[in-house]
């Protein structure tokens, strides 16, 4: 029955798109229906541009997204531990995060040039912040019973913030780590359009640049699918993680 | 005494392998960065068939998405030599970035060849350039060619700059803009302006030109470094020189392979790709007086200093 919503739900958005085209509310010349995009999808993956571009904006993403997230929740762990710490860190991080990320890409680029770093950077910068801040956030909510029950058995320092303080706040990070997944697509993308020279950003750019319409949805689209496949994977990894705490939510709701 | 023989043996015939064997020609790395336009064609076409690789340069093609990138990128050290028109690296200049041309690629004379097209649209109701002030134009990047031919074009006719709106959309959205009216009128160069021709825009041309009624003529785009590698590799310059002059021969001896460069490489529609044109100058070269009268036009509108000379700007390249 929930798949079935969900193809109805994209079916509707498709049958949407289709009319806006038939009724011509934009000119074809900038919105292409849904069989020409798809008709330059198919062309794109079999000549090999779009899966090697997909190929290169998926892997960026990941990486950045896992270094993000291991950095992330390092941050996270020493600020939970050492309370100093986290009063000098917890102003910088909220003075730096309303940066956007795309707003960096012109200034990066002369000190990092257009390569791996640049997206490194970039990536770093824009996943940084959701993961750090869910984490924080999780690691000094957890219930005090818990931290006084390690506290009676003798826990102390690391192995409170590891033992007890981490496992418990594991489902509020992968919330974070879900976010910083979506921003780890979009600044990917976003870098190879202003600075990149491959990848979906790229393509999309390239493809404006000579004036190939269709195929420059066909470069959103797979993006789009991405941003899914992504984060089915931070799905499948929060349930090996975490499932105990899925499946607890799941019989509280009955 | 055998062995003094066998090693003077010896070593007369590695003498020989070595005086024998094909001398192999050290190659320079040099990174260029690009924008996918005609001009870039001779280039690019030299590194496809090895032309760079015989004169000892490992040439390295690196798009990059405008001329800013462009710049940026050789500030940064990504690449050597970078492709632009030729006002974003004055103004670089004039903020004491150290890029200086070394070939001009394009030029403009009047008054048939020029590349520069100010249109309206047919729905502003725009006849002719009287009828723009307090119009919304459309300019291209800030500081590009583009916002200088407005300088210029609504100077000469009177139009002061603060009468008209200003937008900044990248090229390839000029053509919505204007159909969709939120914009009256933009300097839209090609491959684009071929397709606004084409389209329910159906474009009035106020004038065509980056410069309003100039008689010299100027250079429109050009290949740049820095001071400090133009001073160590001059033998590299004059290298790229003979490399591309000889595609250059061979591509006006045979313009299918522009055209087919232009829609397998470049990825332009077929269509456009008809109608761009291509004539290139035999050799590379940069004449600091092909410059200067767009250094004195952003002299005249205010956009460098006056007391940028050309000499500052471009390189002295034998």
């Amino acid at each position: 029955m929930h798949r079935l919503r969900v193809a109805t739900s994209i079916l509707g958005l498709v049958a949407v798109w289709q009319l806006i085209v038939l009724l011509k509310w934009v000119p074809d010349t900038y919105f292409p229906s849904p069989l020409a995009t798809l008709q330059a999808l198919w062309a794109g993956l079999l000549s090999g541009e779009l899966s090697k571009a997909l190929a290169q904006t998926a892997s960026r993403a990941l990486v950045g997204c896992i270094a993000a997230t291991v950095v992330g929740i390092g941050l996270a762990l020493l600020t939970a531990r050492y309370r100093r710490l986290r009063q000098a860190f917890d102003p910088v991080a909220e003075f730096l995060r309303p940066l956007p990320p795309a707003a960096l890409v012109p200034m990066a680029i002369f000190f990092l040039g257009l390569g791996w770093k640049l997206h490194g950077f970039i990536l770093m910068f824009a996943c940084l912040w959701p993961v750090y801040l869910n984490a924080s956030s999780a690691l000094k909510a957890v219930a005090s019973v818990q931290l006084r029950t390690a506290d009676s058995f003798g826990y102390g320092g690391w192995d409170r913030v590891l033992r007890v303080q981490l496992p418990a706040a594991l489902p509020e990070i992968f919330i974070g780590i879900r976010i910083a997944a979506s921003i780890a697509l979009i600044a990917t993308v976003v870098t190879e359009m202003l600075a990149g020279r491959d990848g979906l950003g790229f393509v999309l750019n390239e493809a404006a640049m000579t004036l190939r319409i269709p195929d420059m949805f066909a470069a959103l689209l797979l993006t789009m699918l991405s941003g899914l496949v992504l984060n089915a994977v931070v799905l499948a990894v929060r349930r090996r993680a975490v499932g105990w705490h899925v499946g607890m939510t799941a019989s509280n709701r009955g | 005494m055998k062995i003094p023989q066998l090693l003077i043996q010896h070593a007369a015939a590695a003498a020989l392998v070595a005086a024998l064997a094909p001398h192999a020609v050290a190659q320079e790395k040099v990174k260029f960065a690009y924008l996918k336009t005609t001009t870039m064609v001779p280039f690019f076409f030299a590194e496809q068939k090895g032309y760079f690789k015989a004169e000892g340069i490992d040439m390295e093609m690196i798009p990059v998405q405008g001329g800013p990138a462009a710049a940026a990128a050789v500030a940064s050290g990504t690449a050597q030599i970078g492709y632009s028109a030729p006002t974003p690296i004055i103004i670089a200049r004039d903020q004491n970035q150290p890029y200086r041309f070394i070939f001009a690629l394009q030029w403009e004379r009047s008054p048939d060849q020029l590349w520069g097209p100010i249109i309206a649209s047919e729905r502003s109701g725009i006849k002719s350039f009287k009828d723009v002030a307090g119009k919304t134009i459309l300019t291209g990047p800030p500081g590009g060619l583009c916002e200088l031919a407005w300088r210029d074009w609504l100077a000469k006719n009177n139009i002061a700059w603060s009468a008209v709106k200003v937008m900044t959309n990248p090229f390839p959205q000029h053509q919505a803009t204007l159909e969709v009216g939120n914009a009256d009128a933009s300097c839209t160069p090609d491959p684009f302006y071929t397709s606004i021709k084409g389209s329910k825009v159906n474009p009035v041309l106020l004038g065509m030109g980056y410069l309003a009624e100039e008689k010299r003529r100027y250079m429109i785009d050009g290949v740049f470094a820095t001071d400090t590698w133009i001073a160590s590799n001059p033998k590299t310059i004059a290298a790229i020189k003979r490399a591309v002059g000889k595609a250059t021969r061979e591509l006006n001896g045979d313009k299918s392979i522009i055209r087919k460069i232009l829609i397998d490489e470049f990825r332009l529609p077929a269509a456009v790709a008809d109608t761009m044109k291509s004539d290139y100058e035999p050799e590379l070269r940069m004449d600091a007086a092909e410059l200067l009268p767009i250094l004195e036009a952003l002299k005249r509108h205010g956009m460098v200093k006056p007391g940028l000379a050309v000499t500052d700007v471009v390189a002295d390249v034998k």
